[in-house]
C-alpha cells in the first residue's frame, strides 16, 4: 500500500475534540446529577421549613386569640355570683362591659344547670330550658366541670329573641350555689365569626397559599373558601391531615402540586392546616434549576468551541508535519519542516528534517558513484578501443597477410573481433564469467601471435561458476598487465600466465598469476592508485569499478615477490545469472 | 484554522445568546398574560342573593387575577356602557326578566356574555340545577308521605319550574301526586299528605295559608327558592323543607369559566350550580349558613 492509499481512517482533531467533549460532557453531567438534586432537594427542604414556619407562627396567632378570649371568659366567670341568692346585679352590668368592650364578643349569656337563662347581654331565650339542656355546647361544659372550655364550630346562634350571629360559642361549666345545693352552669360565650375566621384566614402561604382550621374529626371551623366547600365545588384533603400531629403532607389537587402542614392550636384541639403550592414556594428552586441549566448548557457549548480551537492547536503541527511530508512524497526532498509547537512536535519535525538531510546526501553520493562507475566503464571501453593495441594488432594482421600466414590472419581478425564484440556486450555492464574468460582468452590468443609465444597462458573455470554474473573487462586488464611487465622485465624466458576463476563460499574470485619478476613493494601500493599507463585500463580502474559496484569489501588483492611472481585475486560477490 | 475559528465563535455566540436569554427570564414572574376584566350587569343592585352571587363571582375572579365591575341595566340601551367591548374579557349577565333581549343587544356590540340564572338557547348559561333539586324535594317529600297522595303546585310553562318537576317525578316513584298550577292552589285536596310547590311566590302563599289556617297546619310544606325569605317560615313550623339556590356556588361557576373563556374553548353550554334541601333541623348547619343567613357574614 503507498501512501496515497493510506489517507483514510478517523482524524486525529476529530477524535482529539470528541474526546475533550466527551471528558467535559461527563465531568458536568456528574455535576448536574450530583449537585443539582441535593442543590435543589436543599431548597425544597428550606422553602418547605419556611413555609412550616409560618404555620406555626400561624398557630401562634390562633392560640393568642384563643387565648384572650379564654381570659376573657375566664374574667367573665370571675364575675359570675357564687350564689343564685345574691341580689347584687353589679355583675350583669360588669359583664355586659366585657362584652362591649371587645368588638369581637357577640355575646355573654349565664345559664342555671337546668337550662334556665340567668343573663345574657342578648337579651330573653326563644327556646325552652330543654333546648338549651340539650345543646352540645351546654352538655359538654357541664360534663367537664370548668376545668376544659367547650369550643363549637361555627354556627348560627338562634338561642334569644331577634338576634341572629354567626357566631363560634366558648362554653364553660362554672359551680354556683343554689338554695345551699352546689350546681353546675354554664357560662356562654358566642365570638363573632368573621372577627376569629380573619385572625386565620390573613395568615399569607404564597400567592395561592392559604390556611384553614378544622377540629379532630375533620369539621371545618375556618376556610377561605368554606361556601364553596359546602357546596361541593371545592374539595380539601382532609384526611391526610387527621394522620398525624404537626406533619407534612403533599397532594396535587386539581393538578397543582401542594404541601399541606398541620399543626395543633392548643386548648382547642384544632388543627391549623397550612397549604402551600410547591410552584409558588419552589420559586428559588425552579430558578435555581432554571438557571443551573442555561449555565449547564452555556458551558457545554464554550466547552465544544474551546475544545475545537485546542484540538485544533494540537493537531496543528502535526498536519503541518502531514502536509510536508505529502510533498516530500510527491518527489520535493528539498522542503524543510519547521521545529515548532509542543516539544514532541520538534523532536519528530527535527528528525524527519535529519532524514531528509540524510537522503539528499545519499541522493547525491548515489549519483556520483554512478557517474564514477560510468566513467571507469567508459574509460575500460575506451581503453579497449586503444589505438595501439588496435594498430599493432592490425599491422600483425598485415604482416602476415604479407607473408601469406592467411589463417592465422583470420584467427587473429577472428580473436579481434571476438574481443571487441564482448567488450561491446551490447552496452551491458554485467557478463557472465565463461563471456569474460572468453574476453581473455581471445586477448590473449592476439597477444601471443604478436610476441611469438614468449609466455604461455593458462585458463581454468570451475563449471559452477561458468554462468555467475561478474562486471566485464576485469580480467583482461591484470592480464595486460602481467604481459607488459614480463615484456618489459624478461629477454629469454616464456612468461607463464594463468588465469582461474573459482567460487569460494559466497565470492566469486579471479586470479592472475604470472612467474615474472614480481612487484616491488612500492609499486605495489601503487598499482591500485595510479591512473592506467600506456598500457589500458589499468588496476586502479578496475579495483575501483569492482568496489563501485559491489562495495568496499570486494576488489583486488595482489601478492607479488620479487624474481618469484604475482598474484593478483578479484574478489566479487556470487551472483547467478538471472534467467527469464 | 478558519473551521476551528468559526465553530469557536458559533459556539460562544450561543453560549452568550443562552445565558442572556436564561437571565432575562429569570427576572420574570410568571409568563405574561394579561389580567381578566370581568362586568357583572345586572337589573337591580340590591339583595342579599345577588351579595352573595358577586361575592361568588369576584372570587373567582380574583383568584385569577382579575377584576370585576359591577353596572346596573338601563333600558335596553347599551349605549354608554362605561366598559367598551374591547376594555372586558366577559360579561355576566344577571337579568331574569330582560336576559334574552339584552344578550342579543350585547353581541351586537360586541361583548362576550355568560348568561347567569337563566336557560338560553345558544348562549353560555350557569343556573341553579333544578333538576337535581327536583329529584331531593322528590325524595324528601316521598320520605315525608311515604303512601302519599302529594300535591306539586308548579307553573309548568316556567322552564326551572319544568326542570324541578321533572327532577320530582323521578323521585316520587309510584308515590301518587296531583299537579296543580299557583292559580289551582285554592282546589287543594283535603287528603293531601305533603304540598310541594315549586313556584317561588307561591310558597310565601301556601306558607300564610297555613299560617291561617287556611290549610292543615300539620300539612308539610316544601317548596323551593331563596333561603333568606324561608327562615322565619322554617322557625315558625310553617316550612318543612326548602330547597335553596345557592348563589355564592353560581357566581364562583360563572367565573371559573373565565379560563375556557379567554381559549376560545367554551361553546354554548349549560352549567349548574349545586342547589341543597335544607330543613328545620339543618337550618343553623354551618353548611347552610351561606344559603339561609347570607347577610351574617
Amino acid at each position: 500500500m503507498t501512501g496515497r492509499e493510506q489517507g483514510g481512517g478517523r482524524s486525529l482533531n476529530t477524535v482529539l475534540m470528541t474526546a475533550l467533549m466527551l471528558i467535559i460532557a461527563v465531568v458536568l453531567g456528574f455535576v448536574l446529577l450530583l449537585v443539582v438534586p441535593r442543590v435543589s432537594a436543599m431548597l425544597r427542604q428550606s422553602a418547605v421549613n419556611r413555609t412550616k414556619e409560618t404555620v406555626l407562627q400561624g398557630v401562634s396567632s390562633v392560640e393568642i386569640y384563643v387565648d384572650s378570649m379564654l381570659r376573657a371568659l375566664h374574667y367573665a366567670t370571675g364575675l359570675l355570683p357564687p350564689d343564685t341568692r345574691q341580689q347584687d346585679t353589679d355583675w350583669q352590668e360588669q359583664l355586659a362591659f366585657l362584652k362591649s368592650s371587645r368588638s369581637d364578643l357577640a355575646s355573654l349569656s349565664f345559664f342555671l344547670e337546668d337550662g334556665q337563662l340567668s343573663y345574657s347581654t342578648d337579651g330573653a331565650l326563644r327556646v325552652p330550658p330543654e333546648e338549651i339542656r340539650q345543646a352540645e355546647w351546654f352538655r359538654s361544659a357541664a360534663r367537664w366541670e370548668g376545668t376544659v372550655s367547650h369550643f363549637s364550630l361555627p354556627h348560627v346562634q338562634h338561642l334569644f329573641e331577634n338576634q341572629r350571629r354567626y357566631v363560634i360559642s366558648i362554653s364553660r361549666g362554672v359551680p354556683y350555689t343554689q338554695d345551699g345545693q352546689q350546681k353546675m352552669g354554664v357560662l356562654l360565650m358566642d365570638v363573632d365569626y368573621l372577627a376569629f375566621s380573619q385572625v386565620a384566614n390573613g395568615i399569607s402561604l404564597g400567592g395561592s397559599g392559604y390556611v384553614y382550621l378544622m377540629d379532630t374529626h375533620g369539621a371545618l371551623v375556618t376556610h377561605p373558601q368554606l361556601p364553596l366547600v359546602y357546596s361541593g365545588l371545592y374539595e380539601e384533603n382532609r384526611a391526610a391531615v387527621l394522620a398525624g400531629t404537626v406533619g407534612i403532607a403533599r397532594d396535587d389537587l386539581r393538578g397543582r402540586e401542594r404541601t399541606l402542614i398541620a399543626a395543633t392550636v392548643g386548648q382547642t384541639r384544632w388543627r391549623l392546616v397550612g397549604v402551600a403550592y410547591a410552584d409558588e414556594i419552589l420559586t428559588l428552586q425552579s430558578a435555581f434549576v432554571r438557571t443551573f441549566t442555561v449555565v449547564l448548557i452555556a458551558a457545554i457549548l464554550l466547552s465544544l468551541g474551546a475544545a475545537g480551537l485546542m484540538a485544533y492547536a494540537v493537531t496543528r503541527p502535526i498536519r503541518s508535519l502531514e502536509e510536508r511530508m505529502r510533498l516530500v512524497e510527491a518527489g520535493d526532498l528539498n522542503v524543510t519542516i519547521d521545529e515548532t509547537g509542543f516539544r514532541e512536535i520538534r523532536r519528530v519535525s527535527g528528525a524527519f528534517n535529519h532524514m531528509l538531510w540524510r537522503i539528499r546526501l545519499l541522493m547525491r553520493q548515489i549519483v556520483v558513484e554512478q557517474e564514477t562507475k560510468r566513467l571507469h566503464e567508459l574509460n575500460a571501453l575506451q581503453a579497449q578501443i586503444n589505438p595501439h593495441f588496435l594498430y599493432n594488432t592490425l599491422d600483425s594482421i598485415i604482416w602476415m597477410e604479407e607473408r601469406g600466414r592467411s589463417k592465422q590472419a583470420i584467427v587473429m581478425v577472428s580473436a579481434l573481433a571476438r574481443l571487441f564484440r564482448i567488450s561491446i556486450s551490447r552496452g551491458r555492464s554485467h557478463i557472465l564469467v565463461h563471456e569474460e574468460l572468453e574476453h581473455v582468452r581471445n586477448y590473449l590468443i592476439i597477444q601471443q601471435m604478436r610476441f611469438k609465444d614468449r609466455f604461455v597462458y593458462t585458463i581454468d573455470c570451475e563449471e559452477q561458476v561458468r554462468n555467475l554474473r561478474t562486471i566485464k573487462l576485469i580480467v583482461q586488464p591484470l592480464v595486460e598487465n602481467a604481459i607488459n611487465h614480463a615484456m618489459d622485465e624478461l629477454a629469454d624466458e616464456r612468461l607463464m600466465i594463468a588465469v582461474r576463476a573459482w567460487q569460494e563460499n559466497d565470492l566469486l574470485c579471479f586470479e592472475v598469476k604470472d612467474d615474472g619478476v614480481g612487484i616491488p613493494p612500492e609499486k605495489q601500493a601503487a598499482l591500485l592508485t595510479s591512473p592506467a599507463g600506456s598500457s589500458g585500463i589499468g588496476l586502479k580502474n578496475v579495483h575501483e569499478r569492482i568496489q563501485l559496484t559491489y562495495g568496499q569489501q570486494y576488489g583486488l588483492t595482489i601478492q607479488s615477490q620479487e624474481d618469484m611472481g604475482t598474484t593478483v585475486t578479484i574478489r566479487l560477490p556470487a551472483h547467478q545469472e538471472v534467467t527469464s | 484554522m478558519r473551521r476551528a475559528v468559526t465553530l469557536a465563535l458559533c459556539c460562544a455566540l450561543a453560549a452568550g445568546l443562552m445565558l442572556l436569554w436564561g437571565f432575562s427570564r429569570a427576572g420574570e414572574a410568571t409568563p405574561a398574560q394579561a389580567a381578566p376584566r370581568t362586568l357583572l350587569l345586572v337589573e337591580n343592585d340590591t339583595g342579599a342573593y345577588l351579595m352573595q352571587l358577586r361575592k361568588g363571582l369576584q372570587g373567582a375572579v380574583q383568584q385569577r387575577g382579575g377584576t370585576l365591575s359591577v353596572e346596573r341595566l338601563n333600558g335596553l340601551g347599551l349605549d354608554g356602557l362605561p366598559p367598551t367591548p374591547a376594555e372586558v374579557d366577559t360579561v355576566y349577565l344577571f337579568a331574569p326578566r330582560k336576559a334574552a333581549d339584552v344578550t342579543a343587544a350585547l353581541h351586537q356590540q360586541g361583548y362576550p356574555v355568560v348568561v347567569v340564572e337563566q336557560s338560553l338557547r345558544g348562549e353560555i348559561c350557569v343556573l341553579p340545577d333544578d333538576l337535581d333539586g327536583g329529584r331531593q324535594a322528590g325524595e324528601f317529600v316521598r320520605e315525608l308521605a311515604p303512601q302519599g297522595p302529594i300535591t306539586v303546585v308548579a307553573d309548568a310553562g316556567n322552564a326551572r319550574q319544568a326542570l324541578r318537576l321533572e327532577g320530582v317525578l323521578s323521585a316520587l316513584d309510584d308515590v301518587s301526586y296531583t299537579l296543580l298550577t299557583p292559580s289551582q292552589t285554592g282546589g287543594i285536596d283535603a287528603n293531601t299528605a305533603c304540598l310541594l310547590v315549586l313556584d317561588d311566590a307561591a310558597l310565601a302563599t301556601m306558607a300564610q295559608r297555613k299560617a291561617q289556617g287556611l290549610l292543615p297546619g300539620d300539612l308539610p310544606l316544601v317548596g323551593f327558592g331563596r333561603g333568606e325569605a324561608a327562615v322565619p317560615l322554617m322557625e315558625q313550623g310553617l316550612l318543612q323543607g326548602l330547597v335553596a339556590d345557592d348563589p355564592y356556588a353560581l357566581g364562583y361557576m360563572a367565573g371559573a369559566l373565565l379560563d375556557s373563556l379567554r381559549t376560545g374553548e367554551l361553546k354554548p353550554s349549560l352549567h349548574l350550580a349545586p342547589q341543597r334541601l335544607v330543613t328545620p333541623d339543618t337550618l343553623y348547619d354551618p353548611e347552610n349558613v351561606k344559603l339561609m343567613f347570607p347577610l351574617l357574614d
